[in-house]
């Protein structure tokens, strides 16, 4: 075991080593500069709803009702904060892995805007009662509990949705680089 | 000692060296040589024949009332129009909503098989030299009617749905037009196909 040679054989190994390292970091930069330059789009999704109210109310005139159609547009964004240390390549016993760890998607924002309006008469809006009264209608209101009642039925499937967007779109970036895609969803802290 | 310290340091870099090379896997050379990323060495079409497990993608999801609107004279206005044939020149009464019935579906849309698409090169070559407003529009994926109801006076049936889904989907398409919505929606989904393949048109186009 004297001479150089076996300090060469270490030497070269280490080289070796560090030089792999390298790479995966390099690796490593590309797909995270893939992932900010094409995810953010895919990582999120518009759920749009066109509410659609109608209220009426008997006038004077039988059989001709004072008739209040209004639509509203507004646009559910749910998606992810994808931070550039969620994305990692590593090495675990020989298996290549690209890992993502996210936070679980979330709500971002509401958009809501006028698009219809249609009525036959001026003045408040009135509704009728069941008890054959009249009662004044805050439309605003009863739009924005309706934005609620949707966003508490659709929320778990639109983040199921934006879940398995952002699965596929690392799909592609592991397959492209031959790695095997472990992504994980995680709580917010 | 000095001999045995020639022997032990080696031999401690040896196993090192040995261990990081084990954890690290094979394929070291590449980083060794310049101008060759191992991402370009390794890609290869076959790697992406998993990719076709991937179904669907969704690039828009919402729920849109589809209205069937009854329209007609009032009483005043049928009183004003009686009245306006005795004073010639004046304008005849515009009609008015009378009812109608409001149909509320679900509606997803997106690309079907997309995994097929990204594994395909040939179809990844067609893809890729479009722009993105050249690329095919997403599809309707589901429709699901969730809500109905009559209001005012509507004469028509407002208790079906209607089966035919290419009847179904042209009125939906017809409503989001009205609202300037469709395409925003198609606008929205081809941009989503071009990120979701721009990463691999790079090797396609090659």
């Amino acid at each position: 075991m004297k001479g150089p040679l076996p300090c060469l054989v270490a030497l070269f190994l280490l080289c070796w080593a560090c030089a792999d390292d390298r790479a995966e970091r390099r690796m490593e930069e590309e797909i995270r500069g893939l992932a900010a330059e094409y995810a953010a789009q895919i990582s999120t999704l518009a759920a749009d709803m066109l509410i659609n109210k109608v209220y009426e109310r008997e006038n004077i005139w039988p059989l001709s009702a004072d008739l209040y159609l209004r639509t509203d547009k507004v646009s559910l964004i749910y998606g992810f904060e994808l931070p550039e240390a969620a994305i990692s390549v590593e090495n675990s016993r020989g298996r290549k892995i690209l890992r993502v760890r996210v936070m679980n998607p979330k709500k971002l924002s509401v958009n809501r805007e006028n698009i219809l309006l249609l009525r036959n008469y001026s003045g408040p809006v009135l509704e009728t009662t069941a008890g054959g009264g009249q009662r004044t209608v805050d439309v605003d209101a009863e739009m924005n509990r309706e934005i609620d009642k949707a966003d508490e039925k659709y929320r778990r499937k639109h983040l199921e949705v934006a879940k398995g967007n952002l699965r596929g779109f690392f799909m592609v970036l592991a397959a492209q680089y031959g790695l095997e895609l472990m992504l994980e969803f995680a709580d917010a802290p | 000692m000095k001999i045995r310290l020639l022997v032990l340091i080696p031999l401690v870099l040896l196993l090192t060296a040995g261990a990081l090379t084990l954890t690290r896997g094979a394929g070291f050379l590449s980083g060794l040589i310049p101008g060759l990323t191992k991402a370009e060495r390794s890609f290869s079409w076959t790697n992406m024949t998993g990719l076709r497990e991937l179904d669907r993608l969704h690039t828009a999801f919402l729920v849109t009332p589809v209205p069937e609107l009854s329209l007609g004279l009032r009483k005043r206005e049928q009183v004003r129009e009686k009245i306006s044939v005795f004073l010639p020149g004046s304008p005849s009464p515009e009609k008015q909503i009378m009812g109608g019935c409001v149909r509320v579906f679900e509606v997803s849309f997106g690309y079907e098989r997309i995994g097929r698409i990204l594994a395909d090169p040939e179809a990844m070559r067609q893809l890729c030299a479009l722009s993105v407003p050249g690329l095919p529009p997403p599809s309707i994926l589901d429709i699901n009617g969730v809500e109905m109801r009559r209001f005012g006076k509507y004469d028509g049936a407002c208790e079906e749905w209607d089966q035919d889904r290419e009847r179904l989907e042209a009125r939906i398409r017809e409503e989001l037009l009205k609202h300037d919505l469709y395409a925003e929606i198609e606008g929205r989904g081809r941009l989503a196909l071009a990120n979701l393949a721009r990463p691999l048109c790079k090797a396609a186009l090659q």
